[in-house]
């Protein structure tokens, strides 16, 4: 253990009141002054309850039974008061909206340091200097909501930092955000940890840059600590994702996969960079196979034009315009992708499918008809639309009665129902749950429900609007194999993300838009190696469409890859290598 | 949401004074709008209001908007008194002609029921236009201070703060659960009144259980910068009476007591018309 | 396992036992339903349809309590006054309005408590007053009784073990029961505290004995549309809360 500990946790337990087990069970960890630590998880490690035993919050808000000591900066965090730990340990949050509580970003940044005295002039000095430091200068008197996800972010991190901690904790801060807003923040907490010496421990599902920022990496699985190491440690495991759930960085993956080839490569590397250089030190051993992957598709897909948007503008009536001039083919039975930042209207141009929004001008048919002579009701029939948050689309007391509502009130007849809710329940697996309450369970289940609700009005055509925000890997990773299953029986899928790189796999053709407009519509692999294009929007190509560029303009060709195991059987080794 | 976007405000000499002092502009204003029947005094009241708004740099279209919405409401009251209100006076100013069904030449407008309606349209306006002139002229900040400085416990001034923060965030909310809600197709017009209630009264379900889910983190959040409820603490902003809130204060307080004094000695403020 | 710790559970900040983010969301949640109405055109009334937050004042006091109810309802009201001022003809007192109705709720449902005795001298007190008033001006007793006799079921109802029928629903776990219990007490709440608001109102707009006649059948079917709406919203609001099992306020209900 090392002396300079900034935070000591020693045999730490934890149950929360009211709930069966242990949350955290003997966790013994110290971090170091100026340390930058990663804690990892699936969803319900007990990564939060960590975070929360770090200012205090836990136990002394919530109660329960704890178990050992946790000492930050010295004090006992079950002796000292919340409100004085808080002026050592900061924390930053998940969500966005909740986390600011002011109306006004100045407002925002004093509160903390008005509910622990701090004298007005020094609350001015360090208004100045918090906001400087996350690059929020100059938005003194904005209100939040005139602020993008990432300026959010930023400015809760300048009202931790303003309480000028020795440790700043975030707990998935950037799980909410769209690439842009993550890069923002990433950037600024690196920059404090390097530049100020803050201790930062930040939890995040971003394993690319959980390896390429972080000093040490806590790996948390069922409340214990599994793992404790350097990132080219902890993500190198083989077993990280079969055993812990946890999505190696694509890098790491397509090093594991040529191991498991028979190659023999130096190192597992965990980042881009060091991914390259063992490339290179690889190269004599190795050589590319010529034509593994398939060829980029140009046919144009089977299917008869579904839906046909014809110059579509739309402007909000407060002005702002958030589609101008989108033309689009959507055909029967494809799987495409919408990817973009936010604002760049993709979930606006979706709405004009449903009449849930008129175009300003411009035209959107189905079937050759019309949308806007269609009542909502009607097309809801057709296209089933499954929107951001699952909990706003839940009005029933119990799943069965979630699942049949639509077909309720569009006047089905109660053996029809019966059937096809039913039919409904099977297919999302949720037959057990039938008479549970939905809100009783866990997220992605709930989702679940919000679709077996919207398959039951058997429509041909399902869209899904960013169906993996706040999930884990795996949590994601099952709601896009329901959009397969349900493309491969015929149904015809959109889906609105920005997480690209889980669309492999799943989308054939992807849409990405940008400030109104469609900016490329191509099919995925052509899509996602037009990196030029992508990073123009700051969307961030998969890691593994970096490297296999960075692969490809060393060996000279072509290398249209997706995922990390198609590159891998891109390579035989070369004749005559050791 | 700020007061300048609701209610499309300009800087004024108003928004100097403390709102201590235009609380009180309220109370009193409220207090008389109560006190007066008199048509001639409370429209004078609404008028007065109406200037102050327009003095403070309230935005004619907030105001018109307003007035628009509150239009069906006034013209009821205006008929409703106009024809029926018989027990203030009975001057004729229409009687419907007896060869009408029914109503003929018993339904009659009158002077005194017209003018008591007006009474009525200027009292509400009254009540109503003075809550914008002293909550948006006043800087959030300032309101908080000036509640904490009349003892009102913070915790109910930051209540107040916090509650604007998550209206706008709760609008999007209803708005996307109403979507949601015509998406599993629910389409009104062909369901009977109970069944339209039954149905359109749960879109504030979600609401409601998204915002005490919510309402957890924001405790959380709020033990973790240290709020605690207590009033011991320091303020970033400043709220101080000068000269001439006192002036307003003691004017607003001379006006109330000399309106009720009149009152209850002369009468003057009951029912009536100029001229009676 | 290392040492067990002693915890003394201090939770958040809270207003009579209501934590104070409940009473900020609920509050924000009301200013959010004023601008919702209620697709009943037929109801007369005061400025044609009614907003649902009307509904809802009787059930943040289920949910709240007394104290943390009123408050919730009457900064939604103060605020909703100000966003969407065509939903509240009468200023400071539809604020009040809104937290009798809170506080009445609050009080059905409070154990081992008087307050209840002195809602009702309230409830009494504004009606005489109320019907009082209408009687010096042109109304006569037999049409007030009549226009009136919600607000005296409401009375009635408070004042026989009805209310701690009520009471006993709402706690109880069957959703029949809850319902039940549910629409009950948000009628005998809403009644009592229309009492009071139109004890207040008359002041304000003295409407003639015609109107009186008008509103016969329809204070009742008002009253009807409130309690089906608030019963809909308690039940799946109550369910929603057990289901998720967030804490609950000292004074709850349910």
């Amino acid at each position: 253990m090392s002396r300079d500990a900034i935070v000591r946790i020693e045999n730490l337990s934890y149950q929360y009141p009211r709930s069966p087990g242990l949350v955290l069970r003997d966790i013994n960890l110290s971090i170091h002054k100026g340390e930058f630590l990663g804690i990892v998880g699936p969803t319900g490690a007990g990564k939060t309850t960590l975070c929360l035993a770090l200012n205090g919050i836990v136990p002394q808000f919530y109660g329960g039974r704890f178990y050992g000591h946790v000492t930050v900066a010295g004090l006992d965090t079950v002796e000292t008061p919340i409100h004085q730990l808080a002026q050592h340990v900061a924390m930053v949050f998940q969500d966005p909206e909740t986390q600011l509580i002011a109306n006004s970003v100045e407002d925002e940044v004093a509160f903390g340091l008005e509910n622990i005295r701090v004298p007005r002039d020094e609350i001015r000095r360090r208004i100045e200097w918090a906001l400087a430091t996350v690059r929020l200068a100059g938005m003194e008197e904005k209100h939040p909501t005139e602020l993008s996800g990432g300026e959010k972010q930023r400015l809760a991190i300048a009202a931790a930092l303003a309480l000028q901690p020795q440790v700043l904790v975030l707990d998935e801060p950037t799980s909410q955000l769209d690439p842009l807003g993550s890069q923002e923040v990433f950037a600024t907490v690196r920059e404090l940890n390097a530049r100020l010496g803050i201790t930062v421990i930040l939890v995040s599902h971003a394993s690319e840059e959980v390896a390429e920022f972080v000093d040490r990496v806590a790996l948390l699985s069922n409340g214990e600590l599994a793992g404790l190491n350097a990132p080219s440690q902890i993500f190198a495991q083989a077993d990280l994702l079969p055993k812990y759930a946890i999505r190696p960085p694509q890098v790491t993956r397509f090093y594991l996969e040529l191991r498991n080839r028979g190659f023999d490569p130096p190192s597992i590397p965990v980042t881009l960079e060091r991914a390259v250089k063992v490339y290179d030190h690889m190269r004599t051993q190795i050589e590319l196979k010529p034509l593994a992957v398939p060829e980029i598709a140009t046919a144009e897909p089977p299917g008869s034009v579904l839906f046909s948007v014809r110059d579509v503008e739309h402007v909000y009536p407060d002005g702002t315009r958030a589609l101008h001039g989108v033309s689009l083919d959507l055909r029967e039975g494809e799987y495409v992708g919408i990817v973009g930042q936010n604002g760049a209207g993709k979930t606006t141009l979706v709405k004009h499918f449903l009449h849930l929004l008129e175009p300003t001008s411009g035209q959107v048919f189905l079937d050759g008809q019309d949308v806007t002579n269609l009542e909502v009701s009607e097309l809801a029939q057709q296209v089933g639309f499954v929107a951001q948050n699952p909990d706003n689309q839940i009005f029933n007391t119990s799943v069965e009665a979630e699942v049949s509502f639509a077909l309720r009130n569009l006047g089905i007849g109660p053996a029809e129902v019966a059937q096809r809710v039913e039919e409904s329940l099977d297919t999302m697996g949720l037959v057990d749950y039938r008479t549970w309450h939905p809100l009783s369970l866990s997220k992605g289940d709930r989702a679940r429900v919000v679709i077996a609700a919207v398959l039951a009005m058997r429509p041909d055509v399902l869209i899904f609007d960013e169906p993996t925000t706040g999930q884990d890997y795996l949590g994601a990773r099952r709601i896009l194999d329901v959009s397969r299953q349900l493309h491969q029986a015929g149904k015809t899928v959109i889906v609105i993300t920005h997480h690209l790189y889980l669309m492999p796999g799943y989308a054939e053709r992807v849409v990405v838009m940008g400030k109104g407009i469609i900016l490329l519509d191509a099919p995925i692999r052509e899509a996602f190696h037009d990196t030029a294009l992508l990073e123009h929007t700051f969307l961030a190509p998969p890691q593994i469409v970096q490297f296999a560029q960075r692969i490809a303009s060393r060996e000279n060709r072509a290398l249209p890859v997706l995922a990390p195991e198609e590159l891998a059987a891109c390579f035989a080794k070369r004749k005559g290598a050791g | 949401m700020t007061w300048r976007t609701i209610g499309s405000i300009q800087e004024s000499p108003f928004h100097q004074l403390d709102f201590r002092s235009k609380l009180m502009l309220l109370l009193a204003a409220t207090f008389l709008a109560f006190l007066w029947e008199s048509p001639a005094l409370t429209a004078g009241l609404a008028l007065v209001v109406l200037v102050l708004c327009l003095v403070a740099g309230i935005g004619l279209s907030y105001l018109g908007r307003m007035l628009r919405l509150m239009l069906p409401f006034y013209a009821i009251v205006l008929l409703t008194h106009g024809f029926w209100n018989t027990n203030v006076g009975r001057t004729p100013l229409w009687i419907a002609p007896e060869t009408w069904w029914l109503i003929g030449g018993s339904l009659q407008l009158t002077l005194e029921g017209l003018a008591y309606g007006l009474m009525v349209i200027f009292r509400t306006l009254t009540l109503i236009l003075v809550i914008p002139l002293v909550i948006f002229t006043t800087d959030l900040n300032s309101l908080i201070v000036g509640l904490v400085r009349m003892r009102i416990p913070y915790k109910i001034a930051f209540i107040f703060s916090s509650t604007l923060r998550f209206v706008p965030l709760l609008l999007e909310e209803i708005n996307s659960i109403t979507e949601a809600q015509r998406l599993r197709g629910l389409a009104l017009e062909k369901m009977s009144l109970l069944q339209r209630l039954r149905v359109y009264s749960r879109v504030a379900v979600p609401l409601i259980l998204g915002a005490m889910v919510k309402s957890q983190q924001i405790e959380v959040v709020l033990a973790s910068k240290a709020f605690s409820g207590s009033p011991d603490r320091t303020y970033l902003h400043e709220s101080s009476l000068r000269a001439v809130d006192y002036a307003l204060i003691i004017l607003c307080m001379g006006i109330v007591l000399v309106a009720l004094w009149l009152r209850m000695a002369s009468g003057l403020g009951r029912f009536g018309l100029p001229g009676w | 396992m290392g040492e067990e710790r002693q915890v003394r559970p201090l939770g958040g900040t809270t207003i009579d036992g209501a934590p104070i983010a409940y009473i900020i969301v609920w509050a924000a949640v009301l200013v959010v339903l004023s601008f919702v109405p209620i697709p009943v055109s037929a109801v007369l009334g005061i400025g044609g349809t009614f907003p649902m937050s009307q509904a809802a004042y009787a059930l943040v006091g289920f949910i709240l309590g007394p104290w943390a109810g009123a408050l919730a309802a009457g900064i939604g009201r103060l605020i909703g006054i100000f966003i969407a001022p065509h939903t509240a003809t009468s200023g400071i007192p539809s604020v009040v309005i809104a937290m009798v109705w809170a506080a009445a709720g609050g009080i059905l449902v409070e154990k081992k408590s008087r307050k209840w005795v002195l809602a009702l001298i309230v409830f009494v007190l504004s009606y005489v007053a109320f019907v009082g008033r209408a009687l010096t001006i042109d109304v006569d007793l037999g049409l007030a009784l009549q226009t009136t006799l919600t607000n005296l079921s409401g009375l009635i109802l408070w004042l026989l073990p009805t209310r701690l029928l009520a009471r006993d629903w709402i706690a109880d776990r069957p959703p029949a029961k809850l319902a039940a219990g549910l629409a009950l007490g948000c009628w005998t709440v809403n009644a009592c505290g229309h009492t009071v608001g139109n004890a207040l109102m008359y002041y304000v707009n003295a409407w003639p004995a015609n109107i009186w006649r008008i509103l016969i059948p329809i204070i009742p079917a008002e009253q009807l549309f409130r309690a089906v709406v608030g019963t809909v919203i308690g039940v799946g609001v109550i369910t929603g809360l057990r289901a998720i099992g967030l804490v609950k306020p000292a004074k709850a209900g349910y």
